[in-house]
């Protein structure tokens, strides 16, 4: 989320696109994909599976850049749209019930530990890594800023516009992925409302840690102090949820 | 071109490993026949626990059960109790003697050795305390949550038209009935005074 609030866009699907990802992986691990022409069935490995989640993911996320850069439909909007395509086709895809019994292979990699640090903090870490070598180590990163800051400047600069856009929301959606098979591994549960209003959080996590919704003015690290922050709110707003209306979202 | 060639290789390759490592390919007419075998019957397989297993089913005596969870409930419940997931309920299975003291629309109220009494839910039987109660189930062993829910449905419809039902024609105010049943305790709001038992197994001493 941050990468696409830097540069001046706005995803509102990620908990849509979380809850589809995290469908399909647990479907397709659980149930495979028969195809009667051929009479084959086609079974998933975990890391098939995972794989087959990340692409999905990857895959909305670029429909969104996209819709976005192609037809000129403002980010608002076309991720609005996602919003409520990718809640769709995760009810579809499930039938509306909860796919279950994932396998303990699965289930490590939301609930294992390795070297005494749970496995989705591991995850975390990777993923912020990269996030900050890319947006300050690479040419890329620096796009994406310049994007952000002044998008006419930086097209009349060379900057090929579109095709950094389209990443930056594949990226976006291939990251909703990866929450999307953490929750599903740590709850050992696909479920067709997962992730509702997730992307609220994100937004608010990423505009807590600096980043300026404007574009261009932000970084990585500020959104982790942001997103550590809305989980202490949540988890601090616990004690509150015996008052109706008070603890409550 | 050399580069070129060189990148889009390996790129081929890494994507032909990643293949092979996703998936497994078989003829589907096999699985169909497996997963078919392997329908699930939730009606029978309630039968068969309610038929074979209840005799022997481990049980806590309730007299016993009403002392523990009155000095300790929380210890009690944690160390003993079976639930599912983090819920606050938690599941027994009990056995015990005790009296008709009354009975009334719901229930037939009994009185304990110890002066204590319980109830003997006759209707109304709903919830997961035979299922969750006695660990006949795991949700993990299950295709679907709903295959592990009917499993309850199943054997909540047996104690309503199998187990209830002859018991009621015979019982009467006074009878000494042998039970054997599952009761859901919520440590939230134990309610332990007036503790429902879904009966598994009812005999009215002569």
């Amino acid at each position: 989320m941050t990468l696409v609030i830097l540069t001046k866009g706005i995803d509102l699907s990620v908990g849509s696109m979380l809850a589809f990802a995290g469908a399909v992986t647990a479907g397709l691990l659980k149930f495979g994909i028969e195809i009667p022409s051929v009479n084959t069935f086609v079974g998933f490995t975990v890391f098939g599976a995972i794989l087959a989640g990340l692409l999905v993911g990857g895959a909305l996320g670029t429909f969104n850049g996209w819709m976005i850069t192609k037809f000129k439909v403002p980010p608002f909007v076309a991720t609005l749209a996602m919003l409520t395509i990718a809640r769709g086709a995760t009810m579809l895809w499930t039938g509306g019930f909860p796919i279950t019994g994932l396998g303990d292979s699965f289930a490590f990699i939301g609930t294992g530990w390795f070297l005494g640090i749970p496995m989705p903090v591991w995850i975390m870490a990777i993923v912020v890594a990269f996030a900050i070598i890319l947006t300050k180590k690479t040419v890329f990163g620096r796009h994406i800023y310049a994007i952000g800051g002044n998008e006419s400047a930086a097209r009349l600069s060379g900057i090929n516009i579109k095709k950094v856009k389209i990443w930056v929301y594949a990226i976006a959606g291939i990251l909703a992925a990866v929450g999307g098979i953490i929750l599903t591994s740590r709850l050992d549960s696909a479920q067709p409302n997962a992730g509702m209003s997730y992307e609220l959080d994100s937004i608010a996590a990423v505009v807590i840690g600096g980043t300026s919704l404007s574009g261009g003015r932000g970084s990585i690290m500020g959104t982790v102090q942001g997103a550590l922050i809305i989980g202490v709110l949540n988890s601090g707003r616990s004690p509150f949820e015996r008052v109706p209306f008070l603890g409550s979202r | 071109m050399m580069g070129k060639l060189l990148k889009y290789s390996i790129i081929t390759i890494i994507i032909l490993i990643a293949g092979y490592n996703s998936v497994t390919l078989s003829p589907l007419d096999e699985v169909k026949k497996s997963q078919n075998d392997a329908v699930f019957n939730a009606r029978a397989y309630a039968e068969n626990f309610i038929s074979n297993d209840v005799t022997s089913l481990p049980a806590t005596e309730v007299t016993e059960f009403l002392s523990q969870i009155s000095e300790d409930l929380d210890g009690y419940t944690e160390q003993y109790g079976k639930r599912l997931g983090i819920s606050d309920a938690y599941n027994f299975i009990l056995q015990g003697t005790g009296t008709v003291s009354s009975m009334e629309e719901e229930y037939v109220n009994l009185i304990l050795e110890n002066e204590k009494s319980i109830h003997i839910a006759t209707d109304f039987i709903f919830g997961n305390a035979i299922r969750d109660g006695s660990a006949m189930a795991d949700i993990g062993d299950y295709q679907n949550t709903m295959d592990f829910n009917s499993i309850s449905v199943e054997l909540n419809n047996i104690v309503r038209e199998e187990i209830i039902p002859p018991f009621m024609k015979k019982a009467k105010v006074g009878d000494e009935v042998l039970f054997k049943g599952a009761v859901t305790v919520d440590v939230t709001d134990p309610q332990s005074d007036s503790l429902k038992i879904i009966p598994l197994l009812l005999k009215i001493n002569e």
